[in-house]
């Protein structure tokens, strides 16, 4: 089973999505700021992380910058959900180590196939 | 005193040229008098020539005449002849002649030499009258003594001779005192000329090295200022036209300077509001798009979840639907406020000034607020001066600058109390309004962006709390169109107290006619109610049965057609204008929804055209339209305006302005006496329904029993089992009457929907 973290702060947003992966059969952890997500990933590594970047205490940026630095973690996959549409907040996130990046309102099969990428790449970079 | 002329360029150059002027003048002046010294020394050297040469020939003539003379009486004596008449002649002429020849000298006499001439002519007349006498007296012998004769001649050749060499001493003296005048001239004349040229040169050169020093300077400053450096300042070294020059050019330059740190300004002004303005996109599409995607996200679920398993978990469906309903709403508040903001921001807010009592809008917005106070466990304080003047303001602003602060301080503070202090500041004329909080607080850097729009105090906050982020900028902007001030003070963790001051102008009792009615941009809401009563009155005896609905969006007017089915009206419909005035034609509803933004379809003139018939003119039109506008529908009679997407509670509202029937109705209240029960019977009171309260369940039971209710209230303050059994004998009520009593159960605690879908209650609406 593959499982997933969703860092979201919105609960609307994190019950939403948290169900409608589970459907697609992925475990979901969910963790409501970036703190709580590094601690939730310091007990055991998730297969991916799904990242919201305006976090409280912790925000998106900074806790992707720590994951990184982690050699543990240092490959994790992160996708980066945000409701910052500008290409320059693309590329914000992708300079704070995410993988990929989807905007909201979430297109959610598309963000399944972002999802299954990384994971096909991750597999293949394992064997 | 006299100032100094100012020594300019022309004053310089003519000053020059007079000076070259006058010593050419002066030149030639000591030329001209030296050229007449010269022409008098030359008269004389040619007098004395001449003199000399008539003295010579005097003497020579004196001393022939004496020979003669001699000779003549020499021959007498000895040999005694006579002379003949013709050589008496010749002796006298030659005597004439002598004279002539003495008196030519007379212009050559000199005063120096004229003592001596006299002498001389003196002593030669006398010779002459002897030597006449001889002539005329020879034949008769009586002629003078020889002797005497020849001394005679002897003093005049002697005199001559003195006069000669006195006369050519005078000549000398003239002719010297002529050639030392003559060289004096030509020395003045050559130091003049000398002068002259060296003024001339040196003119010549201070003139151009100054000019030349000012012109560079000046072309020095232009090329620097022409580079671009507008700062530099010419030195003005010169009191004159170049110096006027230098100082008009200096002057240009600051105006340009100015003119440039003006473009510079503008620039960077635009810049700065371009920035915001990207910025507030951005924001803007952040923010839009967070609602949106609970939207998106829990519509695509449901329909997911029946697709895949053909039936849906009623539960949890009626959750989603409300997360994606209450999304919904914080979008549309979303809108109203960014066009709220735009229309502040475009100047086409208007102020709709009125005389009000402020202390009971705060009154009213203090029943308003209870139960969200209550809801987050605060107490909400008025505390109030007696002196506050009416203000003549904007009311309607008023209310909702001071519904925001409240909201704000009950939304960031927990278990805290809230104070209002109304008062007035008699030096200022201001009334002065602080709304305090014991919440949260904010930092410094907080409360300096805490005004501007999409900004909460911190992004999170509007996660946890709620909110536009939009609410205190519109209030700030509400406040400076209200001609006051708004202020904040705030410690973190402590709170934060916002302070209004608003001008107390001296009341107006404006008259009734200074209301102007076809002027009015925006008629206040008694107007739009009086313009209602009277359509309602029209149609009055007719109750509400038929309403058309043209509207081209399916979607739009399948729902209140529905909308309008369901609460038991006979609903109709058509999807463009045309089709509508015939169905308006034919069957005469008793009421027209009008959609305004139809394509290639003006709605104004359909409903002109509905508004000018005979048959159709008394039908009321409520507009519809996207557009949070209520302006042009006014002109006409009988209609009432509602922005998409249509609210419910507003459509029941414009609903009940057109039935007259639904207007008197009886209303009974179920609820313990309390501050929000009191304020709910004013309201009803206001709308003219009869009020019964019941503050216990028998007491209610009693009354629904015996009297015809038309809707029935609610609270929730009243045990949950005595609700219950309330409304299951309201159901059984309504199963024996034709008609269905609305229900409207009242809180001041929030219901989840879980939980009002679990009191399973068939109640119309809850008020929160």
């Amino acid at each position: 089973m593959i499982r997933l973290l969703l860092v979201e702060d919105n609960e609307m947003n994190r019950d939403m999505l948290t169900r409608r992966l589970k459907r697609k059969g992925f475990i979901i952890d969910a963790a409501g700021d970036g703190e709580q997500a590094l601690v939730m990933i310091q007990e055991s590594i998730p297969d991916l992380v799904l990242m919201d970047m305006n976090l409280p205490i912790k925000n998106g940026w900074m806790t992707c910058q720590e994951i990184r630095a982690n050699p543990n973690t240092k490959k994790l996959p992160i996708i980066a959900l945000t409701a910052h549409a500008m290409a320059e907040d693309k590329q914000k996130a992708l300079d704070a180590g995410c993988n990929d990046y989807t905007t909201k309102p979430i297109d959610f099969p598309l963000l399944l196939e972002k999802i299954n990428t990384l994971l096909t790449i991750k597999k293949k970079q394992g064997d | 005193m006299l100032t100094p002329p100012r020594l300019t360029l022309r004053l310089r150059l003519s000053i020059s040229i007079i000076a070259i002027v006058a010593l050419f003048t002066l030149t030639n002046i000591t030329y001209q008098v030296s050229s007449e010294n010269r022409n008098l020394r030359l008269d004389n050297l040619q007098n004395a020539v001449a003199s000399q040469l008539g003295i010579v020939s005097i003497r020579q003539l004196l001393e022939n005449q004496q020979k003669q003379i001699l000779v003549l009486d020499a021959l007498k004596t000895s040999k005694g002849e006579n002379l003949s008449q013709q050589e008496v002649d010749k002796g006298l002429e030659g005597l004439i002649s002598l004279q002539a020849e003495i008196m030519r000298l007379e212009p050559f006499v000199f005063s120096e030499t004229a003592n001596s001439y006299n002498l001389l002519i003196e002593n030669y007349e006398s010779l002459n009258q002897d030597w006449r006498q001889f002539y005329v007296g020879y034949n008769d012998k009586r002629t003078p003594s020889i002797k005497k004769v020849e001394k005679k001649f002897n003093t005049t050749m002697k005199l001559l001779s003195e006069f000669e060499s006195i006369e050519i001493v005078a000549t000398e003296q003239q002719t010297l005192s002529l050639q030392r005048t003559v060289r004096f001239t030509d020395r003045i004349t050559l130091a003049i000329y000398l002068f002259t040229i060296a003024l001339t040169v040196s003119l010549g050169y201070l003139l151009i090295r100054y000019t030349n020093r000012s012109l560079n300077e000046l072309n020095k400053g232009t090329v620097r200022i022409g580079g671009g450096d507008l700062k530099y300042h010419i030195p003005v070294n010169s009191d004159d036209e170049i110096g006027d020059l230098t100082i008009a050019f200096n002057q240009m330059s600051d105006k340009l300077s100015n003119a440039m740190a003006q473009v510079q300004q503008s620039k960077e002004k635009a810049d700065q509001a371009n920035r915001s303005k990207t910025n507030f996109l951005a924001n803007m599409s952040h923010e839009l798009r967070t609602p949106l995607n609970a939207i998106i996200g829990y519509s695509e679920m449901i329909i997911e979840d029946y697709r895949e398993e053909k039936t849906l978990d009623e539960e949890q469906a009626v959750e989603d639907l409300q997360r994606i309903l209450s999304s919904g709403r914080h979008l549309l508040q979303l809108i109203n406020d960014v066009l709220d903001l735009a229309k502040i921001e475009s100047g086409n807010m208007t102020v709709f000034n009125e005389t009000f009592n402020s202390v009971t809008i705060i009154e009213e917005l203090l029943t308003t607020m209870a139960p969200i106070a209550k809801k987050s466990g605060n107490l909400i304080v008025l505390e109030k001066s007696n002196d506050i003047p009416k203000l003549y303001n904007d009311a309607v602003k008023f209310r909702q600058l001071l519904l925001n602060l409240l909201s704000n301080a009950c939304k960031f503070t927990q278990n805290g109390k809230i104070t209002i202090l109304a008062s007035y500041n008699e030096k200022s004329n201001r009334a002065v309004f602080h709304v305090s909080d014991t919440g949260i607080g904010m930092t410094a850097s907080q409360i300096d962006r805490v005004f501007k729009a999409f900004v909460q105090a911190d992004s999170s906050t509007s996660k946890k709390y709620g909110g536009t982020g939009l609410g205190l900028a519109i209030c700030k902007q509400f406040v400076e169109l209200m001609q006051g001030s708004m202020d904040v003070t705030s410690a973190e963790g402590k709170g934060t107290t916002f302070t209004v001051l608003l001008p107390a102008k001296a009341i107006i009792h404006a008259p009734k006619d200074a209301i102007p009615s076809e002027n009015q941009q925006e008629l206040s809401l008694d107007i739009i109610d009086q313009t209602l009563d009277q359509s309602s009155q029209e149609i009055a005896g007719n109750s509400l049965e038929r309403i058309l609905v043209i509207d081209d969006d399916p979607a739009a007017r399948i729902s209140l057609f529905r909308q309008f089915k369901k609460e038991g009206y006979q609903a109709l419909e058509a999807n463009n204008a045309k089709d509508g005035i015939k169905v308006v034609n034919e069957q005469q509803p008793d009421l027209i929804l009008l959609d305004l933004m139809m394509p290639n379809i003006n709605s104004w003139t359909t409903l002109s055209a509905l508004k000018e018939s005979e048959q159709t003119r008394h039908i009321p039109v409520i507009l519809q339209s996207t557009l949070n506008e209520k302006t042009s529908g006014q002109d006409l009679d009988g209609t009432e305006h509602l922005p998409k997407p249509v609210d419910r509670q507003r459509m029941a509202t414009a609903l009940r302005h057109l039935n007259p029937q639904d207007r008197r109705g009886v209303a009974l209240l179920i609820a313990p006496e309390s501050e929000a029960r009191d304020s709910l019977l004013e309201e009803l009171a206001d709308e003219a329904w009869q009020c019964i309260t019941a503050s216990s369940d028998g007491q209610s039971y009693e009354y629904l029993q015996e009297e015809i209710i038309d809707i029935v209230f609610i609270g929730l303050d009243i045990a949950r089992e005595a609700v219950a059994d309330i409304l299951v004998m309201l159901s059984e009520r309504q199963k024996n009457s034709d008609q269905a009593t609305p229900i409207y159960i009242t809180s001041g605690v929030p219901l989840s929907e879980n939980q009002s879908r679990r009191l399973d209650l068939p109640a119309d609406q809850i008020i929160i």
